[in-house]
């Protein structure tokens, strides 16, 4: 399968002004160079979904703005379905879909389905192929019931459905996803997770999502990227990661009384349901939560280990 | 249809749509057209000037249609620079600029027909016919159309000031009281002093306004290409300004990233 969005070297860096309150500042202002991306390099399969994972503040989202067209780098290069993005914008456009998950692109006051068909209009595309994809996508994401409603007096988590449909429309090749299930609750998370997953199998859609949330990338991609200070600290399949990485788990019980225990299983001498098991026998449980270890601690792992 | 032909049709929706906003505008229209009529009636009065009124409050309303169809685009372009917004769109197909500029004249063009009916069928049952010929109508109606959408221009440049200023809360201020006095929009410049008037002409706010509104009461066509000729000039001035200005705020984005 050939690479469908190539990078390499690339770094972003930004001259930012010193916080400073002297009168010699404000005629003469200090400015510090910040690494935000540093010399990345990764390819990217067509169909293939990829999670770049990192922290927040590790560089992901300008990695992302800038294989979307958004902003320049200061150096290295990338390819994205052959074009240079920074100089092929407008070509480009028509071969990318972007979610922000922290912002719409849908107009706030207008219903959903106007919303769509301005995208349809910006897009170019035809009434009729437009309308059936339109359909094909409402049932994909369950949205008929929201298309006439305003965008603003949706909730987030059926906001971010209509965003990532109003980024589909034009049927693009790669889809770059920003957080999207950043703010929602667990449900809502789960909907998303599946829903995307389903689109890029059934389009054979490239994806490259970013998230600090591991269960994310588990969800729906097959391959990650960890990026850490702008760095790239791991690229390899989830399955390696989830060997080397993500074998802890942390389940938090509450017993009747109320009293919270929480404990870390090592999954590779326990398997998670052994302990879920052997707890629910020495406690009346109430409730439970298994989480993945954090990024941060995937990430000191890694460190610790080279 | 065109993108831009769609975003300005949904706009100009929208903007039929909020029944409220509308109600209140024509409210304060009234207000506004019955103050000044007595006002003019009192002046015409005491100056034994019949019909001052008439040709008064009839310009009168055609400078509010300019003035007050304005949809508040400085607001949200400055909103869209500020909080980055305006970066989400830049790998979009369209011209963000291009496309907040068109929706601002979908909302202005509801204001600026309703305002005229409205306007007009009050204007005439408080004071009469208007001052010009019927067959002059069409001109000056289409002359102060597009005086409104330079209105939406100038306010478009003053948002993107967003560049550099904090907040264009003063400066969106400072233009549209320079436009009541510089642009005659509530009395016409030809009861100011002259050395008023000289430094008026020096502004946009003279052509934008007063000399497309004064085709209302003293309509030939010197006064047409006059309106024209200076309007066009002002336009392209402040077209290199705006474009200029949104390119150095892509660029920016393209740095910084919004």
């Amino acid at each position: 399968m050939t690479d469908i969005i190539e990078v390499s070297q690339l770094t972003k860096k930004f001259k930012i002004q010193k916080p400073s309150s002297g009168l010699k500042s404000f005629f003469k202002p200090e400015y510090k160079n910040v690494t935000a991306v540093d010399k990345i390099s990764f390819a990217i399969k067509k169909g293939e979904r990829v999670a770049f994972i990192g922290p927040n503040g590790a560089g992901k989202s300008t990695t992302i703005k800038m294989l979307s067209s958004i902003l320049y780098p200061t150096s290295g290069t990338a390819l994205v379905n052959g074009l240079v993005p920074w100089d092929n914008r407008k070509k480009l456009a028509y071969d990318i879909g972007t979610v922000f998950g922290q912002r719409s692109q849908l107009w706030y006051n207008l219903p959903v389905q106007d919303s769509f068909a301005l995208m349809g209009k910006i897009y170019d595309l035809d009434e009729i192929p437009f309308k059936r994809r339109l359909s094909k996508l409402v049932k994909l994401f369950e949205i008929r019931d929201l298309l006439e409603h305003p965008t603003r007096s949706l909730s987030l988590g059926q906001r971010m459905r209509c965003e990532i449909v109003a980024s589909l429309l034009h049927k693009p090749q790669i889809l770059f996803l920003d957080e999207p299930t950043i703010g929602l609750d667990v449900t809502a998370k789960e909907i998303i997770r599946d829903l995307i997953k389903k689109q890029a199998l059934e389009e054979d859609t490239t994806l490259l999502l970013t998230s600090h949330d591991t269960d994310d990338m588990e969800k729906v991609c097959e391959r990650v990227i960890i990026i850490n200070k702008g760095k790239l600290i791991f690229d390899d399949s989830i399955s390696a990661l989830r060997d080397s990485y993500l074998n802890k788990k942390y389940i938090e019980i509450t017993t009747e009384g109320g009293k919270k225990i929480r404990t870390v299983v090592n999954t590779k001498e326990k398997p998670a349901k052994q302990a879920i098991d052997e707890l629910v026998k020495k406690y009346h449980v109430t409730d439970m939560t298994i989480e993945n270890p954090p990024m941060e601690e995937i990430i000191k792992e890694i460190y610790s280990r080279e | 249809m065109n993108k831009y032909a769609s975003l300005f049709w949904i706009s100009f929706k929208q903007a039929w749509s909020k029944k409220a906003n509308l109600s209140g505008m024509l409210f304060f229209l009234f207000i506004l057209i019955f103050i000044y009529n007595c006002l003019w009636e009192a002046i015409a009065a005491e100056s034994m000037e019949s019909g001052l009124n008439r040709v008064f409050i009839w310009y009168l309303l055609f400078a509010e249609m300019i003035i007050l169809s304005n949809p508040k685009i400085d607001r949200t372009l400055f909103d869209d620079i500020q909080s980055g917004t305006m970066a989400y769109y830049i790998n979009k197909p369209i011209s963000f600029f291009f496309m907040r500029y068109t929706e601002a004249l979908g909302n202005m063009s509801v204001s600026f027909l309703i305002m005229g009916g409205f306007g007009a069928a009050i204007t005439l049952i408080l004071t009469g016919t208007p001052p010009f010929e019927w067959w002059q109508f069409p001109i000056i109606f289409a002359m102060c159309f597009a005086s409104s959408c330079i209105n939406v221009l100038l306010y478009t440049a003053v948002g993107l000031c967003g560049l550099w200023l904090a907040s264009i809360r003063t400066l969106g201020m400072a233009v549209e009281r320079l436009a009541f006095i510089l642009g005659g929009a509530i009395f016409p410049l030809s009861i100011y002093p002259d050395w008023f008037v000289d430094i008026a002409k020096w502004t946009p706010f003279y052509s934008f306004y007063y000399l497309t509104i004064k085709l209302v009461y003293d309509f030939s066509w010197t006064n047409l290409a006059e309106a024209f000729i200076l309007n066009t000039f002002w336009v392209a001035l402040m077209s290199t300004f705006v474009i200029t200005t949104y390119k150095k705020l892509t660029k920016r984005i393209n740095v910084y990233g919004g």
